[in-house]
């Protein structure tokens, strides 16, 4: 339906139930009597679907050459001079007809069905049926009910053939896993019996089933829809901010539904994201604080995690980060991770890092990530901009694994012929099929390819400044340093001025964290900090451990992090941690590196407190709680802000706070360490809520403004609000919600928090909180590839701006680091992050269990097929770095020469990369196979 | 490993070249499959996708809605006993039950040793011989019980090879001109 009128230049005008009304040229008569308040009923039709007029449901009465007939309203054009009746005898006869029909074989089991209460079958039989049935034969049977997959359940009695599974499946997730089988009355939804439902979107076939037909294995028999509440949220699974209901049923949440959203996710949602909510229930939570108690708290493990009071644990924590200032520095204490926490916890976490505690190693992204000065020094393109780009051109990164949301908006943008695909990727992905050009590229040959593809682009978009192109800012591996992404961003930037970004960087909200102060590098507001960093942005965490590991590194905050096992270097992470003085995790479960911690803080996880998030776009949502959290478990903004009360009572702190006050600085240097005094009792930071710190990011963060209004409240938006919008689309309109398209959702009041802050922000910004001009930058370059930035201190990064020109312009100028295979290790590593991976996300879920990916390396089987012979034999895998040892698959489609291991499903990539070297090379030996033969094979697949 | 022999294979790509779009090619080369199996083996619905680029549900969900199509394995020889009409009143039914006590097994089903199956189908066009049966799509009747029973006995003896090749074969003289499959 067009969302406006106004721009859609035909209009016809026809008669809806003698009401002369008028409808956009090409409209369905269905979305035209919608649009002018008349309902239809329907089934098999979707508003984010092809009509197909299958069901019949929709049948109404429309003059034509002869005479009044029943078409259905779902598949027919409205034409000049029409006349629809929706209610005439004829009309109401038919609709009532189809419905005793369908209503014939179905065994009307509403009683004990998950649909009942908001099954459209049940409502339009209710609102349109006949009332009883005249059927008295034997209905059919089937077993049920019968799974799909590791979510879906199928009873195949109830299906309707509506075929919005099947097209679900076809038309929108591009893979036709299902489909009608047989014919007649024995027809019925299935699929090939050796080949699932991907467990990537197909909770969107139960949500979208008009009936009880697909249900969810997670929800089965678990809540009534009359006895749930619920709250319009954002997911925080991944950076992409789809928008969804969490419902809960007495204070458990019992399920989660995608709300259609124009600007994010069209109401769908991945089965991550949708399944995965109950880690907050698993029983390995840490749900009090704990203290490491007897041998050496000093980076030991010896002694073992136990209960304690958040009083000890504060107090510990506090002691040793006193302690580490004092004796070493305040760059002796170093925060890792953070990007699930919401931007309020980051922006208070981040001030207790810079303002109290006064270090500059703050790093959010786990070696994963890309550099944030240049990805502020880009232009951000929205998901809209993006899909009706003429042009995408990827960088590297598979979407479907790191956002899978974005992948179902960019295929449909592709698939429809609205944009084309230019994919540089180190190994195919799941958009290479869909791709104008696909090649296969490695990252530290970007810049070169680039320049081959560049006149392909430009004939695209038909222009040469980039206007109408998108780039998909994403790593193909993490087997490569992010310097060749990072140098080849930057000279598309240069190249193309005017074209935008859309960057893949899956975490949470790990935008929010790059925004709002744990950037290394960059205040809160994309503002470059002035102070020696210690740390070479985008490579900071690399630099903490590898500090850490020189023994120069005294606390560690691990920010629900799990650097152990997260961290592209595996080794690096562990002697780091190991030789850290004191390791805090502030984390909802234990990971390898909690392995090392001293205090364990619990947190509120996202269901559990209100705040908002940012996605990739730089949409702002907000994330309203929906259910409490254990009682000793704390949202991370209160962790923060007690450590910095706690803190701040220390001599040091406010002391090194008035004497880092940049003279300049008003009146917003009187928040910096000094004493609030309007908190209950307590000093300096004295935050008493998160609306609170919301309204101080609005009034004080450049950029954020856009969040504040003129009373002073916090502007929410239906769909969140973009930030810097440089002229960009913001807000989208009113979005309905059909409770036929997106079942289960409108029929349930709605409650809970908004992002609406209500409190009012201090006028006067606290924008230069921390900014301290000091001496410029000294920059680390030992790292390969790490470009020597300028200093540019207190220049807020827009896109354009001299500042931003100045950084691209030294992400171009680097030279890139020689790679070369040694003869040891012939074979070059690839290593993409996958969306079922070994994280807590997926590990502390009973839901996801089962679709978590097991680690593999994964060859072309060219050359080497010989000596692998089958898949799943058992191959040495070593580098350089180190060995592992994993079963082979084969996969003609991965590039001769080079060996796949996915990144995040366990340790093994991690095991064999060193982020000391740009590239990761390794050779692959079958563990009971002559060796020599097989390396043979490789040399001259590599040659 | 690909399950269509390298002949069937080369077949199927031929087909697959006459066609605009590939998916086009999906019956087509299920009768392939057919011929070269007796029935629709999984190993081939997946190789067919692959030759197609469409997904192994799809070609289950094109294959499903045929009779002809089987997705068990089908006898040697399928018998279709015509139930309908023109049949029945000549004694389809009797001729059906009396097929089912021959070869001791139930419409649909098949013989231990692989030799036949017996269904019972709607009008095969050929009432004015009935009641009739197909075997492996050739007519037989009208057929009484006795018939029938020399029909089976033949098929037996290895008599009729020449005129009812085995299940899932369409037809022994291939093209070699033109549009050749
Ligand atoms: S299972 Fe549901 S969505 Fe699929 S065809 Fe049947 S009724 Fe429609
Ligand atoms: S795509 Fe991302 S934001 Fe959307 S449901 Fe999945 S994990 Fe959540
Ligand atoms: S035929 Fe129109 S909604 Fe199904
Ligand atoms: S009714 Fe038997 S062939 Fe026509």
């Amino acid at each position: 339906m067009p969302d406006d009128m106004a721009s859609a230049t035909e209009t016809v005008s026809f008669t809806l139930n003698g009401r002369a009304v008028v409808a956009v040229k090409g409209e369905k008569i269905i979305e035209a009597a919608e649009r002018n308040g008349v309902f239809i009923p329907r089934f098999c039709y979707h508003p984010r679907m092809r009509p197909v007029g299958v069901c019949r449901m929709c049948l109404v009465e429309v003059s034509g050459p002869r005479g009044a007939t029943l078409q259905p309203a779902c598949y027919v054009d409205v034409a000049e001079g029409m006349e629809v009746s929706t209610a005439s005898a004829k009309a109401s006869k038919a609709q009532e007809g189809i419905l005793e029909f369908l209503l014939v074989n179905h065994p009307l089991d509403c009683p004990v069905c998950d649909k009942g209460g908001e099954c459209p079958l049940q409502d339009q039989a209710y609102s349109y049926g006949p009332g009883e049935s005249r059927f008295v034969d034997e209905k059919r049977h089937w077993a049920k009910p019968i799974p799909l997959n590791e979510f879906v359940l199928l009873d195949r009695e109830r299906c309707i053939q509506c075929s919005r599974c099947t097209r679900f499946a076809a038309e929108v997730a591009g893979e036709a896993t299902i489909d009608f089988i047989s014919r007649g009355d024995s027809i019925e939804v299935g699929r090939f019996a050796r080949e699932m439902p991907s467990p990537y979107f197909s909770g969107n076939i139960v949500q979208i089933c008009p009936v009880g037909a697909l249900t969810a294995g997670p929800f089965r028999f678990v809540s009534r829809p009359w006895d749930a509440e619920q709250v319009e949220t954002t997911c925080t699974v991944c950076a992409l901010g789809c928008r969804m209901v969490v419902q809960s049923q007495s204070g458990e949440i019992s399920r989660v539904l995608g709300v259609d959203s124009d600007p994010v996710n069209h109401g769908w949602l991945c089965d991550k994201g949708r399944f995965g909510f109950d880690v907050i229930y698993s029983e390995e939570r840490i749900v009090e604080p704990m203290v490491r108690k007897s041998g050496t708290a000093a980076g030991g493990t010896d002694g073992d995690l136990v209960a304690s009071t958040w009083s000890e644990a504060m107090s510990l924590t506090v002691d040793r980060i006193a302690e580490a200032v004092a004796g070493k520095g305040p760059e002796a204490v170093a925060f890792i991770g953070g990007a699930r926490l919401a931007n309020e916890d980051q922006y208070a976490w981040g001030r207790l890092a810079r303002e109290v505690i006064g270090t500059t190693s703050v790093d959010v992204q786990i070696g994963d990530g890309l550099d944030p000065r240049l990805i502020f020094s880009l232009n951000r393109a929205t998901v809209d901009e993006a899909c009706t780009s003429k042009c995408l051109l990827s960088l590297g990164g598979d979407v479907r694994e790191l956002l899978p949301v974005l992948f179902l908006r960019l295929r449909e943008a592709i698939v429809t012929g609205r944009t084309k695909l230019v994919e540089l990727s180190e190994i195919p992905t799941s958009l290479s099929r869909y791709a104008e050009t696909a090649k296969a590229c490695t990252t530290e040959a970007l810049s070169g390819v680039l320049e081959e593809v560049a006149v392909a682009v430009e004939a695209i978009v038909g222009n040469k400044s980039g206007e109408g192109l998108t780039i998909l800012a994403g790593r193909s591996s993490l087997a490569a340093s992010p310097f060749y992404t990072e140098k080849a961003l930057a000279e598309a930037a240069m190249r193309w001025p005017q074209a935008k970004f859309l960057p893949l960087l899956p975490r949470g909200n790990v935008m929010g964290a790059l925004e709002l102060g744990l950037a290394p590098g960059l205040l809160p507001g994309r503002r470059m900090d002035g102070r020696n960093p210690g740390v070479a942005p985008g490579k900071a965490t690399g630099q903490i451990l590898e500090r850490a590991a020189r023994g120069e590194i005294a606390v560690v905050v691990l920010l629900g992090s799990d650097p152990a096992g997260d961290f592209p270097d595996e080794g690096l992470a562990m002697k780091g941690l190991a030789a850290a003085g004191f390791v805090v995790a502030v984390d909802a479960f234990e990971n390898a590196s909690t392995a090392f911690a001293d205090v364990f803080l619990p947190v509120a996880l996202a269901e559990e407190r209100d705040g908002t998030v940012t996605n990739i776009e730089g949409r702002v949502a907000s994330t309203p709680a929906k259910v409490v959290a254990p009682a000793m478990c704390w949202p991370e903004w209160a962790i923060a802000s007690r450590l910095a009360t706690e803190l701040q009572g220390q001599a040091w702190t406010a002391g090194a706070a008035r004497a880092a006050a940049p003279s300049g600085a008003t009146g917003a240097a009187g928040r910096v360490g000094a004493p609030r005094g309007d908190g209950p009792g307590s000093a300096g930071f004295g935050y008493v809520s998160r609306t609170e710190i919301l309204a101080e990011i609005a009034a004080a963060v450049p950029g954020w403004d856009e969040l504040a209004t003129v009373a002073g409240r916090v502007r929410a938006g239906r769909d969140g609000v973009v930030l810097h919008s440089f002229g960009a689309a913001g807000e989208s309109g009113a979005r309905p919600l059909d409770p036929i398209a997106f079942p289960g959702i409108d029929s349930i009041e709605k409650q809970g928090a908004s992002m609406d802050a209500g409190g009012a922000a201090d006028a006067g910004g606290a924008a230069d909180a921390g900014g301290v001009a000091g001496a410029a930058g000294e920059q680390d370059t030992s790292t390969p590839g790490t470009p020597s930035l300028p200093s540019l201190p207190g220049e807020v990064l827009v896109p354009g701006s001299p500042a931003a020109k100045a950084i691209l312009e030294a992400f171009v100028g680097v030279p890139q680091p020689d790679t070369r295979a040694e003869d040891r290790f012939p074979m070059r590593l690839s290593s993409p992050r996958v969306l079922f991976g070994a994280g807590q996300g997926v590990a502390m879920s009973k839901h996801l269990a089962g679709v978590g990916q097991e680690a593999s390396v994964v060859v072309n089987g060219e050359g080497v097929n010989e000596a692998f012979g089958l898949e799943g034999v058992e191959a040495r895998v070593s580098s350089p770095g180190g060995s592992v040892e994993l079963p082979v698959r084969i996969d003609p489609r991965i590039p001769p020469g080079v060996a796949m291991i996915p990144f995040n499903a366990g340790t093994a990539a991690s095991i064999l990369i060193a982020t000391g070297e740009p590239v990761t090379y390794v050779s692959v030996e079958p563990v009971s196979v002559d060796a020599a033969a097989l390396t043979d094979g490789m040399e001259r697949d590599d040659g | 490993m690909p399950h269509l022999s390298s002949e069937s294979l080369t077949r199927a790509r031929e087909i697959v070249d006459l066609y605009p779009q590939r998916r086009s090619a999906l019956i087509p080369l299920c009768h392939l499959a057919q011929e070269q199996d007796g029935w629709l083996r999984p190993e081939a619905i997946e190789e067919i996708a692959g030759l197609l680029d469409v997904t192994p549900a799809e070609v289950l969900g094109t294959a499903s809605f045929y009779e002809m199509f089987k997705l068990e394995p089908a006898g040697r020889y399928v018998i279709s006993v015509c139930t309908n009409v023109a049949c029945m009143l000549a004694g389809a039914y009797d001729l059906l039950a009396h097929a089912e006590e021959r070869l001791g097994v139930r419409a649909g089903g098949t013989t231990p040793d692989g030799r036949f199956t017996i269904e019972d189908v709607e009008c095969v066009a050929h009432c004015d011989h009935a009641p009739c049966v197909q075997v492996n799509s050739r007519y037989f009747g009208p057929l009484d019980a006795g018939g029938f029973d020399r029909l089976v006995d033949s098929l037996e003896r290895g008599e009729l090879e020449g005129d009812v090749p085995p299940h899932g074969t369409l037809v022994r003289v291939r093209r070699t001109k033109g549009l050749m499959a």
